[in-house]
Parts: C-alpha cells; sequence; structure tokens
C-alpha cells in the first residue's frame, strides 16, 4: 500500500464520517437525530474504508473477513433504527440476531470446519456473548461520560489495534482499525463542538463490536496471537470500566488520564508482544 | 426488563445458530484418481514472478505440490490433470514477507489451505504439447485457465517411472481478489509449474 493509498483509507472515511455527523446536526430538531448520526458515520466510515482498501467483495464472499463489509452495513442500519425506535423489544431482539449472526460469518471459516458441533457452538456462544459485552460496553461509556470523552478512550484503542495488526501481517484488517479511529476522531471532535448532540451513544456501540470482530478477524485468520488480541480486547471495555460507579467520580480530566494511560499500556503489550505469537516455522512443515 | 433479556439472548442463540448451519464452507479438494501418474512433491516446482515497484521481477515459491495425472499419450483428450498447492508452504526466502504472503491480504492461508487445478480439456498440438484448459481455484475463487502444457521428459529411474511436464502461464491476482499492494506489485503473476510424476 502507497503513503497515497494509505491516506485514502484515512480521508475517505474521516470525508463520510463528516457528512453523517453534519447531516445530523442539520436535523438536530428531531431528537434521535444525534445518535443516527453517530452510528451512520461509523457505519459509512467503515464501508468507505472497506472500499478504498479493499477490493468489492462478492454477494457471498468466500473470505470470512471479507464479511465485515456486510456487517458494517446490517449493523450500521439496526443501529440507526434503535436510535430512530428506541429500545423496543423488536430492536432488540434485532440486534441480538445482528451480532449473533456477524460473530458466526466473521469465524465460519475458523471455528466450524475444525471442532466438533459441541465445541464449536461453544466457542461461537463465548466470542457471541464477548461481542455482545463490547456492544453493551459501547453503551455504557457513552453513557458515563462526557461525550467526547468515550470515543477519545476508544480511538486510542482502536489506534493500537492498527499497530498491533499490522505488526501481524495483516496491514489490511490493521488500516481498519484505523479507519474506525479516524471516525471516532470525527465523533469526538463534533461532540466535544455539540456536546447535546448526542453522536457519542450511537457511534460506541458499533465501532466497539466492529474493533472486536475485526480483532477476532485478526486472530482467527492472520497471526495476531490470542494475548495480543486478548488485550487489544480488554482495551476495548476500558471506557466502559471508567464509568463504574467509583471511578465515574473522578473528574473527566483524570478519567482521560487513566483511560488513555491504561489504554496505551494494553495496546503497548499487545503490539510489543505480538511478534512473539509468530508462527514461524518453515514453510510447508 | 427479563422479557428483554430473553429476547436478546433467543435472538443471539437463533442468529448464531442459522448462519453456522448454512453458511457455506469455503474448502475444496482435488480427489486423487485411480491409476494416476502421483506428482512428486520433493522433484516439483511452482514459481511465480510478480513485479515489484514496476522495476524488478521478484521470484517466491509454493514449496508443496501435489496431485495426480492420467496421462494418455495415444488419446490425449483423455488425459486429466488435477494439482494441489499448499499455501501455507509460500516461501519468498523472508520469514516476515511469509508471514504477510499468508495472511488474508493475500493467499489466506488458513481459511484456504490449498489452491488446486484442475483440467477440463487436454489437446495435443504437437511433440508432447499439449493446450490444456482448467479451473484454477485460489483463495475460494476459481477462475478458467488455458495454458501449454510441455511435455519436457520421461525416464526409467530406480524408483520406477518417471515423467516431466512444464506449464507456464500469466494469470491476474485481482481475478482471485488479491489486490493488496497495487502501487507497488503488478496484477499480472507469471505461474511456473515443473511437474515430475511417476508411476503407481
Amino acid at each position: 500500500m502507497s503513503p497515497q493509498g494509505a491516506l485514502l483509507g484515512v480521508l475517505w472515511p474521516m470525508a463520510m464520517a463528516l457528512a453523517a455527523l453534519l447531516t445530523g446536526l442539520a436535523l438536530r430538531r428531531w431528537r434521535s437525530a444525534g445518535p443516527a448520526a453517530g452510528a451512520a458515520a461509523i457505519a459509512g466510515a467503515y464501508i468507505a474504508a472497506e472500499l478504498v482498501i479493499r477490493p468489492r467483495p462478492p454477494l457471498i464472499p468466500a473470505d470470512s473477513t471479507r464479511w465485515l463489509l456486510h456487517i458494517a452495513i446490517v449493523l450500521g442500519a439496526v443501529a440507526i433504527a434503535r436510535a430512530v425506535a428506541g429500545r423496543t423489544v423488536w430492536v432488540l431482539a434485532l440486534t441480538g440476531v445482528a451480532l449473533g449472526a456477524s460473530t458466526a460469518l466473521v469465524l465460519r471459516s475458523s471455528i466450524l470446519p475444525h471442532q466438533g458441533a459441541a465445541a464449536g457452538t461453544a466457542t461461537l456462544l463465548t466470542l457471541t456473548l464477548i461481542v455482545l459485552g463490547l456492544h453493551l460496553s459501547g453503551r455504557i461509556a457513552a453513557r458515563g461520560h462526557p461525550m467526547f470523552l468515550g470515543p477519545l478512550l476508544l480511538l486510542a484503542t482502536c489506534a493500537g489495534a492498527a499497530v498491533a495488526l499490522g505488526q501481524s501481517f495483516t496491514a489490511s484488517l490493521g488500516q481498519l482499525a484505523g479507519a474506525l479511529a479516524a471516525a471516532l476522531g470525527m465523533v469526538m471532535l463534533m461532540t466535544a463542538w455539540w456536546p447535546r448532540m448526542g453522536a457519542a451513544s450511537g457511534a460506541m456501540p458499533l465501532a466497539s463490536v466492529l474493533l472486536g470482530l475485526i480483532l477476532l478477524a485478526g486472530r482467527s485468520y492472520s497471526q495476531l496471537p490470542t494475548f495480543s488480541a486478548g488485550l487489544l480486547l480488554l482495551a476495548t471495555i476500558v471506557p466502559a470500566l471508567l464509568a463504574l460507579p467509583g471511578v465515574r467520580e473522578l473528574r473527566p480530566a483524570q478519567r482521560a488520564g487513566v483511560g488513555l494511560a491504561v489504554i496505551a499500556g494494553l495496546a503497548a503489550a499487545a503490539t510489543g508482544l505480538t511478534p512473539m505469537g509468530f508462527d514461524f516455522s518453515p514453510s510447508g512443515s | 426488563m427479563l422479557i428483554r433479556t430473553g429476547v436478546v439472548a433467543a435472538a443471539l442463540l437463533a442468529g448464531a445458530f442459522v448462519v453456522s448451519v448454512f453458511a457455506p464452507q469455503a474448502h475444496s479438494r482435488a480427489v486423487p484418481q485411480a491409476n494416476a501418474w502421483t506428482v512428486d512433491s520433493v522433484h516439483s516446482s511452482v514459481i511465480f514472478r510478480i513485479k515489484h515497484l514496476d522495476a524488478a521481477w521478484f521470484y517466491g515459491r509454493f514449496d508443496h505440490l501435489s496431485g495426480t495425472i492420467n496421462y494418455d499419450e495415444a488419446e490425449p483428450s483423455a488425459s486429466t490433470l488435477n494439482l494441489e498447492v499448499k499455501t501455507e508452504s509460500v516461501n519468498s526466502g523472508n520469514a516476515r514477507r511469509d508471514g504477510h504472503l499468508k495472511s488474508p491480504d493475500f493467499f489466506n492461508a488458513k481459511q484456504f489451505p490449498v489452491s488446486t487445478f484442475v483440467s477440463t480439456s487436454f489437446a495435443r498440438t504437437g511433440e508432447g504439447v499439449y493446450d490444456i484448459a482448467g479451473d484454477l481455484t485460489i483463495n475460494g475463487v476459481t477462475r478458467p485457465v488455458t495454458t501449454r502444457l510441455e511435455r519436457t521428459g520421461r525416464a526409467k529411474a530406480q524408483r520406477g517411472e518417471v515423467i516431466g511436464f512444464e506449464a507456464v502461464f500469466n494469470i491476474r491476482r485481482s481475478d482471485f481478489g488479491i489486490t493488496y499492494g497495487p502501487d507497488s506489485l503488478s496484477d499480472e503473476v507469471r505461474m511456473i509449474v515443473s511437474i515430475e510424476a511417476k508411476q503407481e
């Protein structure tokens, strides 16, 4: 990937996120516009990044990592529906189905052919619950902090994940994580400027889930070691942990400092330890 | 609240189950045929050539080629050729680069452990020279290819009779969804396949 190509992989997502957020700002009289715009910003940025970084996949991709584009479209639509319709039972059910199906689609080539039915189902359910946990952590973080703080902390995690994925030889997945960071940067700036917009509450759950799925794909199909993926998944829920009672009483600047330090530590450990997990066994052995 | 939690949990289970049951799996394997010449992995080669930075040719190889040939010299159209390359065996002479080549950016070795060629027609065009068409599958994408196959020799060795073939053909890697690095790596890749097979 040339520097120009890498730059486009960031600029296009930023432009898409900005366009979605400005649309939300223009429609601010409508109460759901902010959260819907936040979700649209993340989904639009991710879709733009996919189309710039990788070729357009077929309708039914053979490569499980290529389902991420479809997943971003569907989860983006579901997140917008949730922002508009609120927490109705049907929207919650749709969210659950979409998260479960997304996890299964990303992992189907990794788990299902190599494990028995019982073990495969158990692994799939465990990872689906982790993805659901990421979704919930995004919601908790968006509610529990001043609006700009959640995106800032998640942005730091995405940046760390981008470096770790690049180190594990999956440049394209690393670039996709970088595109999420760029989109979260736009959400952060917009919410710092217009806190009442509420864009973070739509953006954070979707960005957390997409980052989690990227990390699972990197762990499953590239050489991202399990412990590095685990540390980065832990970093993804740090914003939610900082919103828990006992910690959230800290001033925002203190929370930002603690959160960034913890995330930087986890991301540095994940990146630094990544080469130790590589499989450099002789080819074909 | 309890109802909502139950609905979400049931929906998660349903979504994961439906996808795991109905999602197509993308693994294919060439089926060995009986009474065939068997490709000798140790004495066969698969080499690829790609242009780097539009400046120099770079050569890499796959270290593991297997397969079968049904070679009917009297009636070449009845002949068949099935080959299988382990994508994990890609070897560019640099372990870190091999790691990248095995990743989803290139050969996606964990998802697609083998690339295959299955012949669909075999026509003689000269003495020991054939036009062979077939389906080449890389990264789960199958494309038809046609190439000239030359019989390079035949000998009686201590371990039995052996025969050799070579094919040189070009593919576009983008046809197989491999588009990483379009500014630094050419789309066109030359494949050089040299086969030594022993008679069963």
